[in-house]
């Protein structure tokens, strides 16, 4: 369990590089394995592929479904509803809020986030629970 | 019909059809009168044509207006868009910036506070050290002040121990400890009557006893400080022998502290090879000799091969002879 919690394969899903790149960086100063999606359906397919240990999902990434949208498909399918999903987005409203935990989400992460948010979030899920 | 002829005038395609229907009614209202209706006819005619046109015009400006506006707007939405997202950015690389700054600063404070107290820890000790230090050489001068033992002995006792220590491969902080606290081995003689220590003779089995007291009194003199334990080690057991017959406690081979042990050889190995009042010095050969075969009755043999060693190597005899050879 450890093992797995150190090696972690993580997948950020959002529209803008910048913000991938930033996550990215963070990241991967915890060892953790990041992929990326620049999209909804990018998202999904790699989710579906891969089997991330979390997932991190912007609401809006342009064209196709949303952060939302993804989240409640990847929870509605007995194959990857286990994944852990943290949304990350400014939408930062309690109705967003609502919706996000709705859809399934385990944490609802506004942006701007910081560096030590984003890696406790993650490591908070992450953890083994004993 | 009168019905029909405003509809007909707002649609600009059936306008001509409407104005062939106008005429013969406008020329049968007055048939002699031929010439003022057909004027007015091609009159109205060319304010409806000027008027089409106009309306043509403000419906192709209304047109490319309305396109236009909607170009601008695709535009202008994009455009808000990518100020939104540019937006966004700035306000998540700002946190970033903060925080990473807040981490750093936290960083920088933890460590001058680490330097600040390493610093005063290190000022603290040098100064204990100091303090230690400068009390041995105050001990050991009242000492020398009340017995015969010179400063020259207690250095060249000093000079054996640190070289033995070095030799069996000790640390040099644990070399440079045992060599300030072999010059503490006598300290209790401070408390031993003048009568006894002065004796030119043979001790009496009393005097003797009370002789043995300096072990204690020694250790008891140098506290509780650590700075002083081994010191206290070397004061009480200096006189304890390898096979168990020593004083004050009869202790034996390792039960006897290692700088106790290296001490009593160099203790010995000076006191044979110096003048004193009772005796001449001997010869470096034979205090080696003696030393040798006290290897494992009175002396750990771990140290007599060390300071055997040492004494092939010459580093001893270059001891006694830099010191000086005053008793």
């Amino acid at each position: 369990m450890k093992g797995a919690y150190d090696m972690a394969k993580l997948l950020i899903a959002d529209d803008l590089v910048p913000i991938r790149q930033m996550v990215r960086i963070t990241l991967s100063t915890q060892g953790w394995t990041i992929l990326e999606a620049e999209n909804g359906q990018k998202a999904l397919e790699i989710a579906r592929a891969e089997r991330p240990d979390l997932m991190l999902l912007d609401v809006d990434m342009g064209a196709g479904p949303n952060g939302f949208d993804v989240c409640r498909e990847l929870k509605s399918a007995e194959e990857t509803k286990g994944i852990p999903i943290v949304m990350l987005t400014a939408h930062d409203s309690e109705s967003d809020r609502a919706v996000g935990f709705a859809a399934g989400a385990a944490q609802y992460l506004t942006k701007p986030f910081g560096p030590l948010e984003l890696i406790d979030t993650i490591r908070t899920i992450l953890a083994p629970a004993s | 019909m009168d019905g029909e002829r405003p509809t007909a005038l707002h649609t600009g395609l059936s306008r001509t059809v409407e104005l062939a229907e106008l005429g013969p009614t406008l020329s049968a209202e007055s048939e002699t009168e031929t010439k003022a209706p057909e004027i007015f006819r091609q009159l109205l005619q060319q304010a409806i044509r000027v008027s089409e046109q106009a309306n043509a015009q403000a419906l192709r400006m209304a047109t490319d207006f309305a396109a236009v506006y909607a170009r601008e707007q695709h535009l202008a939405k994009d455009f808000e868009a990518k100020l939104e997202e540019l937006a966004l950015l700035e306000r998540q690389a700002t946190r970033y910036a903060e925080d990473l700054a807040t981490l750093l600063r936290l960083e920088r404070e933890r460590r001058l506070e680490l330097e600040r107290a390493l610093g005063a820890e290190q000022n603290t000790n040098v100064e204990l050290r100091r303090t230690g230090l400068q009390g041995v050489s105050h001990i050991v001068m009242a000492v020398s002040l009340k017995d015969m033992t010179t400063g020259q002995h207690l250095l060249r006792v000093r000079k054996y121990v640190e070289s033995i220590a070095a030799k069996l491969g000790l640390p040099p902080a644990t070399v440079e400890e045992f060599g300030y606290s072999s010059v503490l081995h006598d300290v209790g003689k401070i408390q031993t009557p003048d009568d006894i220590l002065g004796a030119p003779h043979e001790l009496s089995t009393d005097q003797f006893d009370v002789m043995k007291q300096h072990c204690i009194d020694g250790e008891a003199m140098l506290g509780d400080a650590k700075f002083f334990a081994t010191g206290r080690a070397v004061a009480r057991e200096h006189h304890e022998r390898w096979d168990g017959t020593g004083y004050p406690d009869r202790k034996q081979g390792r039960e006897i502290s290692l700088a106790a042990r290296i001490v009593a050889v160099a203790d010995v190995y000076d006191a044979l090879t110096s003048k004193r009042p009772y005796k001449e010095a001997w010869s470096a050969e034979r205090g080696l000799a003696s030393i040798e075969a006290g290897s494992g009755k009175q002396f750990d043999p771990g140290v007599v091969v060390a300071f055997v060693s040492l004494y092939r190597e010459g580093a001893i005899e270059h001891i006694r002879t830099e010191v000086g050879d005053q008793p």
